[in-house]
């Protein structure tokens, strides 16, 4: 017999396809509450399907739904695959915020641990190592050590990184797993072989991760091609650490891994590289043959990468890196396949250009300016203000070339008013290295269209070192007085105007006077500029020439103090990293994993506030029930009703016990109010209890019970081995009771509802002892 | 490697949001969104926020990222996210986002197979496949990434815009599909003309593709010409195909190649690419463009696009689209086509000050040509003007045409058995990388 309510709750309309990513409201989450709870007991597969799969979607778009976890406990004992996985990727998810109610849900992956196809006790070893609390090792611990020596290989690579997530929430369990693991090594399969290395990894990470021997090197290269690419670029990456005892183990190796070079797959290229470049890294001559070699597939992968523009982006900084370092001639041949292509996203072309300022030499660089001038005039003015810079950078590294680029660059002053503010910038550096260009920028430096901040500042740098040089440099400075600028622009302009005032006085007289004026007369300035013009205005008064005579002493600049960090940090990067990418040491982006945890935690209680702040202000929660039965569970022989926590607003309840005389005696109701009421209601209690006591435990006992305690039979109904009843009673409100008996997993369950929270939970109690009572729970 | 996976659509919402190894925030997808948003064109693939490593694709409009706090193989990360944008779509035929909101479920379920605690597991597509339990849900056969292709193409993988490729657009799961294999030829050419239309720079990149759909994976014997050569020799000339350099996929077995031109594949299921090459040397460009530019006046300019199909009459490329960049202080613009013009428009965007001329048609051998008025504001003169006309640029796709002559000899399935014979479908595919002419 079914349920004769049962069908009928679970006829309210199934969610219509498609709407799962709509709506967004938090009271939505207690509908899906209900509706989640009454087609537990629905048998149409398909349409819990779809009620679970509303769930998760929910989950997906980042709404809290952990309120449902009950009711996904329970609805995880179907046989239905295409609803376990989705209730699993449930449970797993929220088992966090959900501690105590997840080890409900526990038996049933154990159970599905025990399944005799393979598929299935992998998937449910997966999930059970992925719910995330610590009282769950105790029934993790024995699963993931039976699964290690499974026969088949999917549930042994998934045990061992369920050792792994162990490891995270308590390394203690793992004493010796280690050497269970070195041994895994040895597998057939080589996807164990891999999960056993990443294990070793992070389990040995503080001991720098897992030891290699010669033997295990020669018997991993021996077994490369087994397996698949990230196999492969795995192990790669841990024989860079490896360092070969002679030079003929050396070449042995990279011999062997040379056709590697090869592959379509940038990471095992990449990896076979920082092999090759580790071994070789203590002579120069090999390492440089070594660079030659990989220049090619570098190149390849490059400018295909099967149209993948993210693997291009990654290999190009790669390249740069390499030419960084001093191998740029390497690529000078290859100039045109750093071209920029019209189909490009910008942040190849910037890393390009990159490239192309490091590898230009004579033999390239008329090609290459004729080029790099096209990308000036770019409708993309990040690209334009970059290949100015580029130009830039290899007129400071090429002085002997430097004058074609000068000449080029003012070529370009009457386009826009970015590229000549970039110009500019550019010219301050390329003049401060090699001041005999200044004949070939005047025109530019005399054109007036210099509008950015930090150009002018460079311009007016310009004016003031080459004041002597350029015929309207007084004049142009004077157009910068008392203009509303920022402090630093008025630092260097005060700056200049001195320098020029040195060797123009005549001209330059008035106009210092005038910019003296403008700053100390001026209120508002800031005062450590108006200290340092009044400083300089009275050091004039007293003695000019001695002055002139401090100021000219002037600085050459050889090289350039930025150029040389650059560099110097870079050596220290390594191949293949996040840090050739950012051009940044390991220690300036990563952070240890407290960091985040910390982060973690305060995101949850942000969370659970947020909550208790919703809770308070509105009805009371179901989340609640989660409190309630940690004391339950955890301290099982003291009463809720003593240890209730304050935390949940209800600290007014009353303290007593529901005795079998506040029922009312042959209480009565209709079906349909009963299931009215279950449905509108949605606050309750619940519990789950270990089934202590078969013999009593079916349908007619259970009615004689309750009716001894004055609670009525509504429904009731027995299917795979699972009783499920409905009551109902009245003391000083009426409560409503969903009742399970599960002799596949041996517990039962309870679910208690009420008008008012307070007495559902006492009924509750009130059902509980008279259970314990009869012995059917303990 | 990877604390979590998420999917994310165009305008930011989570589609598929999987958490590996919870130990990073779980406002990420926000953070990464937000981060992305702040380049001016796409994101850079990898960057980092306050110490949260992003590594992130861009397949169909839609965000794949991987997060993590450790420092990635950054080619691996970004590998594998494509590897898994390839296992989605395989098993749902095309990746976009209305398919992967109607699959997420499947596409969860693919996730938990391809990476367990954010380490990559079993990755082929043939590897999964008894493991899915959901079926895959096509998208509303009226909405299919309506066919209108883009106008001006965005770089896309070796994705064909006109040829009938619904035919691939299929899921691997589908049971009662035939038994055959696609085998494409695609080749990218990349060439740039100076106003001279002479070739200043020019390169193929070209791969052979393949979706297979063969029962059991049958391991394959790939043929190509046997004047084919690997490697250029400095100042070599040779009648052959030379290819600069090449690589291959991890079921290709290369070894054959130099002595009898074969490949030995073993076929996973899906769409995998056996090998790429890249070729640097010169070659007859199928398009050349001869561009006249008159000052009419001080402040009138006649720009005049001569296009000719240099290839044989029998190839008919499949479209051609020309995009004409014209001065900034450009006040009005006439584009005029020849009288009788069929198949072609040209469209003046006053906005972006483009000129765009479309040609759905074109025969080998068939020259076309465009005329463009314009009148400048006063503030410019013709004189400067002009300096700000071009780069052309230039999209085309040419069906059965190949630049590099590299062929496919034949493509044999070993150990047949006694199933039919598969079929085997051989395309070739010629589309524009980059090909500019500049003024």
């Amino acid at each position: 017999m079914r349920p004769h309510y049962a069908s009928s709750i679970a006829s309210i309309p199934p969610p219509k396809q498609q709407q799962y990513f709509e709506g967004n409201r938090k009271g939505e989450v207690n509908e899906l509450k209900i509706l989640v709870k009454n087609t537990l007991s629905e048998k149409d597969d398909k349409k819990k399907r779809e009620v679970v799969k509303k769930v998760i979607a929910y989950m997906t778009l980042g709404i809290d739904v952990s309120k449902i976890f009950p009711e996904m406990c329970m609805a995880s004992y179907t046989n239905d695959m295409v609803q376990k996985k989705m209730i699993y990727l449930y449970l797993t998810t929220y088992a966090e915020q959900n501690k105590d109610l997840a080890f409900m849900a526990i038996s049933t992956f154990q159970k599905d641990c025990k399944h005799s196809d393979p598929k299935i006790r992998g998937f449910a070893l997966r999930n059970l190592c992925s719910l995330r609390f610590s009282g769950a090792i105790e029934y993790l611990m024995p699963a993931i050590r039976e699964s290690l020596s499974d026969i088949d290989p999917y549930v042994r690579k998934t045990a061992i990184m369920g050792c792994v997530k162990v490891y995270y929430m308590q390394p203690e369990f793992l004493s010796n797993i280690e050497e269970q693991l070195y041994k895994m090594i040895s597998d057939n399969d080589p996807l164990v072989i891999i999960n056993a290395i990443h294990a070793l990894n992070e389990i040995l990470a503080a001991e720098g991760g897992m030891a290699l021997s010669k033997k295990l090197v020669d018997y991993l290269l021996g077994r490369l091609k087994e397996f698949n690419e990230w196999g492969q670029a795995t192990i790669l990456d841990e024989l860079s650490k490896y360092q070969p005892k002679d030079d003929k183990e050396m070449f042995n190796i990279m011999n062997l891994l040379e056709e590697r070079l090869k592959h379509s797959c940038s990471a095992i290229v990449l990896a076979v590289i920082k092999v090759f470049m580790n071994f070789t890294k203590n002579k120069p001559q090999v390492y440089e043959q070594v660079i030659t070699r990989v220049k090619a597939p570098l190149v390849t992968l490059a400018s295909i990468s099967e149209g993948n523009l993210e693997i291009m982006y990654t290999i190009l900084c790669h390249i740069k890196f390499i030419a960084s370092k001093g191998y740029n001639q390497v690529f000078s041949q290859d100039y045109k396949c750093f071209y920029c292509r019209v189909d490009e996203p910008t942040y190849i072309k910037l890393i390009k250009l990159e490239i192309l300022a490091l590898i230009a030499c004579d033999f390239n660089l008329g090609d290459m300016l004729n080029e790099l001038g096209e990308y000036v005039t770019d409708v993309d003015q990040e690209i334009s203000k970059k290949s100015i810079q580029a130009l830039g950078a290899i007129a400071l590294r090429l002085p002997d070339l430097a004058n074609a680029i000068v000449k080029q660059l003012s070529s370009f002053i009457t386009l826009q008013d970015y590229i000549t503010n970039e110009v500019i910038i550019v010219f301050k550096d390329i003049l401060r290295k090699d001041p005999k260009h200044i004949k070939d920028c005047l025109e530019i430096i005399q054109s007036d269209s210099v509008t950015d901040q930090n150009s002018k500042i460079a311009l007016i740098y310009i004016l003031g070192q080459f004041g002597s040089q350029i015929p309207l440099a007084p004049y142009i400075l004077q157009t910068f007085i008392g203009v509303a600028e920022s402090v630093e622009l008025k630092h260097a302009l005060l700056t200049s105007c001195l320098k020029v005032f040195f060797c123009r006085a005549p001209e330059m007289q008035e106009i210092l006077g005038q910019l003296f004026y403008s700053i100390m007369n001026n209120e508002n300035e800031d005062i450590d500029l108006k200290d340092r013009a009044a400083f300089y205005y009275r050091a004039l008064q007293n003695n000019p020439n001695e002055i002139k005579k401090l100021w000219q002493n002037g600085i050459k600049v050889d090289k350039f103090l930025e150029e040389q960090n650059i560099n110097k940090e870079a050596l220290l990067f390594e191949f293949n990293s996040l840090s050739v990418i950012y051009e940044k040491s390991v220690n300036k982006f990563i952070k240890p994993a407290e960091y985040f945890n910390n982060l973690r935690n305060k995101e949850l209680q942000d969370q659970i506030q947020e909550q208790q702040q919703s809770t308070t202000a509105e009805k009371p929660d179901p989340v609640q029930d989660g409190f309630d039965i940690e004391h339950d569970i955890t301290v099982p022989n003291v009463p809720i009703v003593q240890n209730q926590p304050n935390l949940l607003e209800i600290s007014e309840q009353p303290k007593q016990k529901l005795i079998i005389d506040n029922f009312v005696l042959d209480y009565r109701i209709e079906v349909e109010y009963f299931e009215s009421m279950w449905t509108s209601l949605n606050n309750g209690a619940s519990i789950t209890r270990t089934l202590a006591r078969n013999d009593i435990a079916n349908e007619n006992a259970m009615e004689q019970l309750f009716n001894r305690y004055r609670l009525y039979n509504i429904a009731a109904g027995e299917e795979d081995n699972v009783l499920q009843m409905y009551f109902y009673g009245a003391h000083k409100c009426q409560v409503f009771f969903e009742f399970e008996i599960n002799r596949n997993l041996s517990t039962v369950l309870l679910n208690t509802k009420s008008e008012l929270e307070d007495y559902a939970y006492l009924a509750q109690k009130y059902v509980e002892d008279f259970l314990k009572q009869s012995n059917l729970i303990v | 490697m990877f604390s979590q996976i998420f999917i994310l659509s165009p305008r930011g919402d989570t589609i598929i949001n999987r958490d590996f190894r919870s130990d990073l925030p779980k406002s990420t997808p926000e953070t990464f969104f937000r981060q992305a948003k702040t380049y001016s064109g796409d994101a850079n693939p990898l960057f980092n926020v306050d110490c949260i490593q992003f590594a992130h694709i861009k397949r169909g409009g839609l965000y794949i990222v991987g997060t993590s706090r450790f420092n990635l193989q950054p080619a691996m990360s970004l590998e594998l996210l494509d590897r898994l944008a390839k296992e989605i779509k395989d098993f749902c035929g095309v990746i976009n986002e209305e398919v992967l909101r109607k699959n997420f479920i499947l596409i969860y379920e693919i996730l938990d197979e391809s990476f367990d605690f954010g380490y990559p597991q079993l990755m082929a597509t043939e590897q999964i496949k008894p493991l899915i339990v959901n079926e895959p849900i096509q998208p509303q056969p009226d909405s299919v990434m309506n066919s209108l292709r883009p106008k001006i193409q965005t770089f896309n993988i070796f994705v064909p815009n006109t040829m009938g490729s619904q035919a691939v657009q299929r899921s691997v799961l589908n049971k009662n599909q035939a038994n055959e294999i696609f085998v494409d030829i695609y080749e990218k050419l990349n060439v740039l003309f100076n106003s001279s239309a002479y070739v200043i720079n020019q390169s193929i990149e070209g791969c052979i593709q393949m979706t297979s759909f063969l029962q059991g994976n049958p391991p394959l014997k790939l043929a190509l010409n046997e004047d084919l050569q690997i490697g250029r020799q400095q100042g070599q000339y040779s009648a052959g195909v030379i290819l600069d350099d090449c690589n291959f996929h991890e079921c290709v077995n290369a070894n054959e190649l130099d002595m009898n031109k074969t490949l030995r594949i073993q076929p996973p299921d899906g769409q995998f690419v056996v090998m790429n090459y890249r070729i640097s040397g010169d070659y007859a460009a199928p398009f050349r463009l001869f561009p006249i530019i008159e000052e009419i006046s001080s402040s009138k300019i006649e720009v005049t696009i001569k296009l000719k199909a240099c290839f044989d009459a029998k190839i008919i490329a499949s479209y051609a689209n020309i995009r004409i960049p014209i001065p900034k202080q450009t006040a009005n613009a006439y584009p005029e086509l020849v009288k009788n013009a069929q198949q072609e428009t040209a469209e003046y965007d006053s906005n972006k000050k483009i000129i765009e001329w479309q040609i759905k048609k074109l025969c080998g051998g068939q020259e076309r040509s465009l005329k463009i008025k314009l009148t400048l504001q006063a503030t410019q003169t013709a004189h400067t003007a002009r300096k700000e006309i071009g780069p052309i640029a230039m999209n085309f796709e040419i069906p059965m045409f190949n630049v590099s002559r590299l062929q496919i000899k034949y493509l044999r399935i070993e150990e047949r058995g006694n199933t039919t014979n598969p079929h085997r479908w051989v395309r070739y595919i010629t589309q524009s990388s980059s090909y500019v002419c500049r003024i």
